[in-house]
């Protein structure tokens, strides 16, 4: 998917100012369109991912049925509107104030089904060591209209492998179930920032040696737990999508 | 021509080409003419600061121009905000 | 209060690399190396008593600089010294501090602070930080405190409660004056001084002095803009009192030693790390920048000018006297220095080493190579960080090991970096 996707399909809701994607229930940052340069989008991101899951989780709790649909906020300026794309990410519309909000909640509803539709799949193809930098083209000065950074964080190209896998590598497939241990680095390796010194990092905060990390299947539960909360810690995240 | 520069992260620098026969040095003269405010450490690397915060460095003995935008710009806007410059830098003096 | 007062203050112990404010050692760091170096003690420690130790270390050494500085500008009230201390803060590149206290504690706001805003510029992109990142600003408001209100050095408490790298609108701190906990001995000219060996001479001493003596003069006026951070060279760089770094992290791999000695080596290839990013980073981008194309011409890439380039900006941002003294391309280097900022701190404080503890230089050595092997500078490169992340895809081609330490007792501090041996970990 790629700015003038988003750009296309923002056409037709002149209203609409920003678009965020988180992926879930990780709720970390996927992508961002702006139509105008004056809003830090990466902020939105990152408060959107865990509003829409504390919202599902509060909804739950007071008894509600069936499934989330939107989370709307209204402000003297805007309207927020969040809904989920399917399983795996969430989108967030922020319109103009003076935009109706019957027209909000049918532009919100048309655009997630539009990008549901072009949203790269959960384990679509992608550098494992794509950064903002590179995944942002060259502007020359003439280029105008909406700004775009795309923040996707590294995700595996296939099926994730029985090791941790680690940028550059080619994982392995396997159908077996895969043990907690595994996915967990899996996962982490996918976001942890400096990937390079990753292993490392797990090791210090939980005492597990960097050898017994190499073999995650043979980590105890207890090391388990404590390697989740370590990653926890260092992603930031209340919980892990993995 | 704009072109991130090196050593650029999150659209930070960037690298402007002035148009042949255009001279960095006298870049530098009408920017601090125009009111720019004058950073310079050394004679021989002109640093000139504008009332957006957005810097313009020149190495006269070569002729770089190098645009440092201002870091409190959020990230997504910092493209936009280089171009804009060069466009008006471009402008004759 | 004008900035130059930093400038003013700023002094240099030539022949040893080593730079001073009001006679307090300090070194010129990026953005990469501090986040690293704060996120390696959090790692070690946990953020909790991580943040102690850094605001404990960040509240000595401020104090000890900003008490020089108020006696030599004459600063007698605490307005004056509080208003000196908001000045100084700022040209050292670490932000914009508003201090709200009196003898009795009280408040501090700060936006920008250098720590959290390049956390989210570098990190806010793809993941969240629930913990506050600016330890040192709070250890600079308690040492700011005492200073103007003529408080007990150490003596005051500052905690961090919201934090911009939290998405927190601003950050903010509170501050309480208690009893002063332990009162560390000082650390400044006279100690480093005494601890550095005699100088030593190395290979293209004659291409490194001059570049050295030209970046001395123009780092001399690096200073913080009017938000307080120094932009420049690719990236976001701070004139900070060495004994922060020092203080926190022996302190943090003291208590490691003590509570899982199994994780010290982790630790310490994690600070060797830091030392590493740290030199790619910043002295990359120096070598990209306009400021070297001005004073030394467009970088061309040879071996000798990339070694000679890195040994002078090490020389002149504080790091020590680097020397090389032997140098075969692709294959070995010796980076020798009659000592620097961390064994000037070793010997001075933690006494004698049974090992080599100058992780930063290790990592330092390390990167020189890879600059000099791997980097293709006629391209210009944008040493981003998905250029470092690629640097260790297959592993790094060589290893490095401090040979002689003078935190040990040996006369020089060397590092040799060579061809990795077959079968050689991260550790």
């Amino acid at each position: 998917m790629s700015k003038e996707d988003i750009g296309r399909i923002a056409l037709g809701a002149p209203a609409l100012q920003q678009v965020v994607l988180v992926s879930l229930p990780d709720c970390l940052p996927v992508k961002q369109w702006t139509r105008s340069e004056g809003r830090d989008s990466e902020a939105v991101a990152a408060h959107m991912g865990s509003l829409f899951g504390q919202a599902v989780d509060t909804a739950r709790a007071s008894a509600a049925r069936g499934k989330a649909l939107a989370v709307t906020i209204e402000t003297e300026d805007a309207v927020l509107m969040i809904r989920p794309l399917g399983p795996d990410a969430a989108a967030g519309f922020v319109f103009d104030r003076s935009a109706p909000m019957g027209l909000v909640r049918m532009q919100a509803r048309q655009l997630s089904g539009h990008l549901a539709n072009i949203i790269p799949a959960p384990r679509e193809s992608q550098d494992l060591s794509a950064t903002p930098e590179r995944q942002t083209r060259d502007l020359a000065p003439h280029v105008e209209g909406a700004a775009e950074t795309i923040i996707a964080p590294a995700r595996p190209s296939v099926v994730p492998t029985s090791t941790p896998a680690r940028a550059g590598e080619a994982p392995k497939t396997s159908s077996a179930p895969r043990p907690r241990a595994v996915r967990l680095l899996e996962f982490f390796n996918r976001y942890a920032p400096d990937p390079h010194a990753s292993t490392l990092r797990l090791s210090l905060r939980t005492g597990i040696g960097v050898e017994q990390l190499a073999n995650p299947e043979a980590l105890s539960e207890d090391q388990v737990e404590a390697l989740a909360v370590a990653v926890r810690d260092i992603l930031g995240q209340e919980q892990l999508g993995f | 021509m704009l072109t991130r520069d090196a050593s650029c992260t999150r659209d930070l620098l960037w690298r402007l080409e002035l148009p042949a026969g255009d001279d960095a040095t006298q870049l530098a003269d009408r920017l601090a003419a125009s009111g720019w405010r004058d950073r310079s450490l050394l004679p021989i690397l002109r640093d000139l600061e504008g009332p957006d915060g957005h810097r313009v460095v020149i190495v006269p003995r070569t002729g770089r121009v190098q645009l440092r935008i201002c870091y409190v710009v959020p990230p997504d806007a910092r493209a936009g905000a280089a171009a804009r410059l060069a466009a008006a830098l471009s402008q004759p003096g | 209060m004008d900035k130059d007062i930093i400038v003013e203050h700023r002094s240099h112990l030539l022949g040893h690399g080593m730079n001073f404010v009001a006679n307090i050692p300090t070194v010129f760091h990026c953005h990469h190396f501090n986040l690293f170096w704060d996120q390696t003690i959090d790692d070690a420690l946990g953020h909790e008593l991580s943040c102690r130790i850094r605001t404990a270390a960040a509240r000595e050494v401020f104090h000890d600089i900003l008490a020089g500085l108020v006696t030599s500008a004459g600063a007698s009230t605490p307005e004056e010294r509080l208003e000196l201390a908001r000045t100084v803060f700022a040209a050292f590149g670490q932000g914009a501090l508003t201090l709200d206290v009196s003898a009795a504690g009280g408040a501090a706001l700060g936006r920008p602070l250098h720590y959290s805003h390049t956390w989210l510029e570098k990190y806010g992109g793809w993941i969240r930080r629930n913990t506050p990142a600016d330890a040192l600003a709070a250890g600079f408001a308690a040492a700011a405190t005492e200073v103007a209100f003529g408080l007990p050095r150490e003596s005051v408490q500052a905690v961090e409660h919201s934090c911009v790298a939290r998405r927190d609108r601003e950050c903010t701190f509170e501050l309480s004056v208690g009893d002063a906990t332990s009162v560390a001995g000082p650390m400044g000219r006279l100690q480093v001084e005494r601890a550095m060996t005699d100088p030593v001479q190395g290979l293209l001493e004659d291409q490194v002095a001059p570049i050295e003596a030209g970046l001395r003069e123009f780092s001399r006026g690096m200073l913080g803009d009017d938000r307080g951070l120094i932009q420049a060279f690719g990236l976001f760089a701070t004139q900070t009192p060495s004994t922060y770094y020092n203080r926190s992290g022996y302190d943090a791999l003291r208590h490691v030693n003590r509570t899982a000695p199994q994780s010290a080596p982790v630790m310490k290839a994690l600070l060797r790390e830091a030392g590493h990013v740290c030199v790619f980073s910043t002295f990359g981008g120096v070598l990209l920048s306009p400021e070297w194309e001005a004073m030394v011409g467009p970088i061309r890439g040879e071996p000798d000018e990339i070694l000679a380039g890195s040994l002078a900006i090490a020389r002149a941002l504080g790091f020590g006297h680097w020397c090389a003294g032997e140098f075969e391309p692709g294959q070995r280097l010796v980076l020798q220095t009659p000592g620097g900022y961390e064994s000037a701190y070793y010997v001075s404080r933690e006494g004698r080493a049974t090992e080599p503890m100058c992780f930063v230089l290790q990592g330092a050595a390390l990167a020189i190579m890879q600059l000099i092997e791997r980097v293709p500078w006629a391209e210009r490169p944008t040493l981003n960080q998905e250029f470092y992340n690629q640097l260790f895809r297959n592993g790094l081609p060589w290893q490095a090991e401090e040979t002689q330490c003078v935190s040990r007792g040996d006369p020089m501090c060397e590092v040799v970096v060579s061809r990795r041996e077959p079968g050689n970990g991260v550790l």
